[in-house]
């Protein structure tokens, strides 16, 4: 089965792909921290941030299907907002603009707030993605460790992203079992056939993590985890958490507090 | 005297859920010895592999080198027993294979360019050389099943205690293993249906039986006997 994970977003060449993960972190953490943080009454700001995601998104030169499929993701919740928020009662009152001629009204704030939230939301997914697709999984999970992150949070992580194809694949496995036993059951959710083969994954998954645990203990693990130390930072890895904060702060207060 | 690789004296272990799965089982490993753990199904062999390696907590003795199998020994006797799982996937758990074979020596504290020689010298022997930044889930089951081992003989074990390493293999990738076993050098422990794999690899064999031990000899006399490899669900 074709899972869709993170390989396929890879591009292992590139300017941001050389930078040390960990300052790559730092960076991108910087610049979402800052978009995040634009009042909601200004749009300036939120569109320079989705500009500079966009023109990170370039440089990083990541493959456009997968980037493309991970972000229509964000979709059913722009389209929430976009429904919701016109219609709240904290605009009673406010100045009203038509959304194109003759179109209906909304009032003036809650536009506002709908392009915040939603140019917020496709700039954090954008750099987000842009940070994974250069970076990769393992060197992601190794620099959060370095950056001193919970250290179980991160283990969970690095489970799941073992984990998941595996998964996956052992559901795939059993549904394949089922059909060649010649269950025709139209819809997957219209039958306990399915209830019992998420209980059987739920307890396979279960065990298959007691005898990773068990792996874990026959090779000597005593509770902490080692990886290779990283290359030494170089002025350039530096420079950019630099420029990533400099970006950011300038964004954020060009058009004011 | 060396004393025996493992000296194992009446153990006995019991499932939580109530199941027998040994009974009073005694037996001796010499030192470099090749071992094949040969019984039918639900005979004991993974749960007695288990029981060496200090991960199940049977009644009676066992001794590894000399040294008894109980808790403040744990961390000594596991950097000299290496256990490689039936599933690969279970035994393969780090994002990268580099990490998975990396996992024993840096448990066992060696520094860095140590464990960059062995984790190199481990994927060399079993043939998987320049693999290291891939992720087990895309290596094919032949490549998983060897880079289980890789991640023990990084170790540098005295023991290796191995659980169906030939399962689901092809005969290519089975004579492959077989060749890895042979030059892999130190006394080993083989749980194993594969006949062909007990012939190649191994000098002596214990037949297993409802959790004793039914048989002991080399392996052209356990596997010639076969009346008693039919009393025992074999044959
Ligand atoms: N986790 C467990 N809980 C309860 N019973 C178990 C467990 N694991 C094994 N058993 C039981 O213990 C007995 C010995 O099992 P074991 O896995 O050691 O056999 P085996 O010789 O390795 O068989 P196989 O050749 O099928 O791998 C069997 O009867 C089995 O059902
Ligand atoms: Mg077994």
């Amino acid at each position: 089965m074709h899972v869709p994970f993170d390989p396929h977003l890879l591009r292992s060449a590139g300017p941001l792909q050389a930078l040390d993960a960990r300052c790559k972190v730092l960076g991108f953490a910087a610049l979402i921290v800052c978009s995040v943080s634009v009042p909601r009454e200004r749009w300036q700001p939120a569109a320079a941030f989705l500009a500079a995601a966009a023109l990170l998104l370039l440089l990083a030169r990541l493959p456009w299907g997968p980037l493309l499929k991970r972000l229509l993701l964000l979709l059913p919740i722009l389209a929430a907002v976009a429904l919701v928020v016109p219609l709240s009662k904290a605009w009673a009152g406010a100045d009203r603009v038509a959304l194109w001629p003759d179109g209906p009204l909304v009032p003036r704030p809650a536009l506002l707030v709908a392009w915040n939230v939603s140019a917020k939301a496709l700039t954090g997914t954008v750099l987000a993605l842009v940070l994974a697709g250069t970076t990769g999984a393992p060197a992601l999970l190794d620099a959060f460790s370095r950056l001193r992150f919970p250290r179980h949070l991160l283990l969970i992580a690095s489970f799941i992203h073992r984990y998941t194809a595996t998964l996956v694949e052992e559901l795939e496995r059993m549904r394949r079992a089922r059909d060649a036993r010649g269950w025709r059951g139209r819809w997957l959710w219209h039958t306990p056939v399915l209830g019992r083969m998420l209980g059987t994954l739920f307890l396979r998954s279960y065990e298959r993590g007691e005898r990773v645990w068990l792996a874990m203990l026959a090779r000597g693990w005593n509770g902490r985890f080692y990886s290779s130390p990283p290359r030494p930072l170089a002025p350039h890895d530096l420079a950019f958490v630099g420029w990533m904060l400099a970006a950011g702060l300038a964004l954020r207060f060009a058009w004011g507090l | 005297m060396t004393p025996p690789a493992v000296c194992i004296r009446d153990l006995t272990f019991r499932y939580p859920d109530g199941t027998m799965a040994l009974q009073n089982l005694s037996l001796e490993v010499p030192p470099g010895a090749r071992v094949a753990l040969l019984g039918s199904n639900g005979a004991g062999k993974s749960t007695l592999l288990l029981c060496l390696n200090g991960l199940n907590d049977p009644a009676g003795t066992i001794e590894v080198e000399g040294v008894p199998v109980t808790r403040p020994n744990l961390a000594a006797l596991r950097a000299r027993i290496g256990l490689v799982f039936q599933n690969p996937d279970d035994q393969l758990f780090c994002p990268t294979l580099f990490d998975d074979v990396a996992f024993g020596p840096r448990n066992q504290g060696l520094p860095e360019d140590q464990v960059l020689t062995r984790v190199h010298d481990a994927l060399h022997a079993v043939g998987l050389d320049g693999l290291e930044e891939k992720s087990a889930f895309h290596l094919s089951f032949g490549q998983r099943k060897r880079a289980a081992l890789a991640t023990v003989l990084s170790m540098k074990p005295g023991i290796l205690a191995l659980d169906e390493p030939s399962a689901n293999l092809h005969p290519r990738a089975r004579r492959e293993l077989a060749a890895v076993l042979r030059a892999a050098g130190g006394t080993h422990l083989i749980a194993t249906h594969d006949f062909d794999l007990a012939r190649d690899v191994c000098d002596r064999a214990v037949l297993m039986w409802k959790g004793r031990v039914e048989a002991e000899g080399t392996v052209a006399e356990i596997l010639g006997d076969r009346k008693r490899l039919e009393d025992v669900e074999l044959e």
